[in-house]
């Protein structure tokens, strides 16, 4: 019942009381996000760097909710669908949690430093980078990051499902062609506009 | 202790709905055959006819519903959707074997 609660929180929460605690996610992440270096850059994304300005994230996970909203909203309705509007901004904001915490990944710098050694490998003569204990950093920080992503798309699964009552097939497609337009809106808002 | 029976709504041989063939008065002991439809809510199981029950008792409330019972307003209007989609398909199928 437990496990059940951690990926369908949304059979208990809803509404305002989902938008309230997911609106309080959303603010610790942008936190936890500009303190660590993080730049949330599309509806699955989240990357380090260097020179991300502190409000970025802010800016990045307010705007992710919108284009979720405002992508799953109406296609929820051309579905012939009648969910409250409040139960989809609020399912979907509260299913931003795992990327509340995913910044902690980058603490100390590690994330960033790993990856910007990796990108700097010389293709014509490759060599791995890091020493054993690098490596075993790096596996465990990748696997963390892997975990709350897979967490993050279930909970955008339930939220739709939960929100919609929509079975089978038509559940199944209309989340994947919502979930892409979502990355590929979000992912090109959030780099163009947002420094 | 005594047994709560439960009335059987589907043949346990071929899976086809069952009918009324006999009424009887425990009363005057008069009894009546025939073949008497059963309501479409008979053919509720019992956990949807509780909430059939707690919906009429909160005047159709999904908000009450939802807190009565600790779920979600979509939840709860969800089980409702489910319950009428079963209950016009069992209409339709009564209907049609009229």
């Amino acid at each position: 019942m437990k496990n059940k609660f951690i990926f369908n929180p949304f059979i208990k929460i809803a509404g305002i009381q989902a938008l309230s605690f997911g609106f309080l996610f959303i603010m610790i992440g942008a936190l936890l996000g500009g303190f660590f270096n993080a730049r949330f850059d599309g509806v699955l994304d989240l990357h380090f760097s260097s020179d991300a300005i502190q409000i970025s994230p802010l800016l990045d996970q307010i705007l992710i909710w919108l284009i979720l909203v405002i992508i799953f909203y109406p296609l929820s309705l051309m579905l012939g669908t009648k969910p409250r509007f409040v139960d989809i901004a609020g399912t979907f904001a509260l299913a931003r949690f795992p990327y509340a915490i995913a910044p902690i990944s980058n603490a100390g710098g590690w994330e960033l430093k790993l990856a910007e050694r990796l990108m700097e490998i010389d293709k014509q003569h490759p060599s791995w980078p890091l020493n054993a204990m690098e490596s075993i950093i790096f596996a465990v920080l990748t696997i963390f990051s892997l975990v709350l992503i897979v967490w993050m798309v279930i909970l955008y699964f339930n939220a739709w499902k939960t929100c919609t009552n929509l079975k089978g097939k038509k559940l199944i497609i209309s989340f994947i062609v919502g979930l892409l337009v979502a990355e590929i809106a979000s992912s090109y808002i959030t780099r163009t506009f947002i420094a | 202790m005594t047994i709560q029976k439960i009335l059987p709504v589907t043949c346990p041989s071929c899976a086809g709905r069952m009918k009324v063939q006999r009424l009887h008065c425990a009363n005057c002991e008069t009894s009546i055959e025939g073949a008497f439809e059963l309501p479409v809510l008979n053919y509720l199981n019992s956990e949807e006819l509780d909430f059939v029950l707690q919906f009429v008792k909160t005047s159709g409330s999904i908000k009450d519903m939802s807190t009565q019972l600790g779920l979600s307003y979509p939840t709860v209007r969800n089980m409702l959707d489910d319950l009428i989609t079963k209950i016009s398909k069992t209409e339709k199928e009564l209907k049609s074997k009229k």
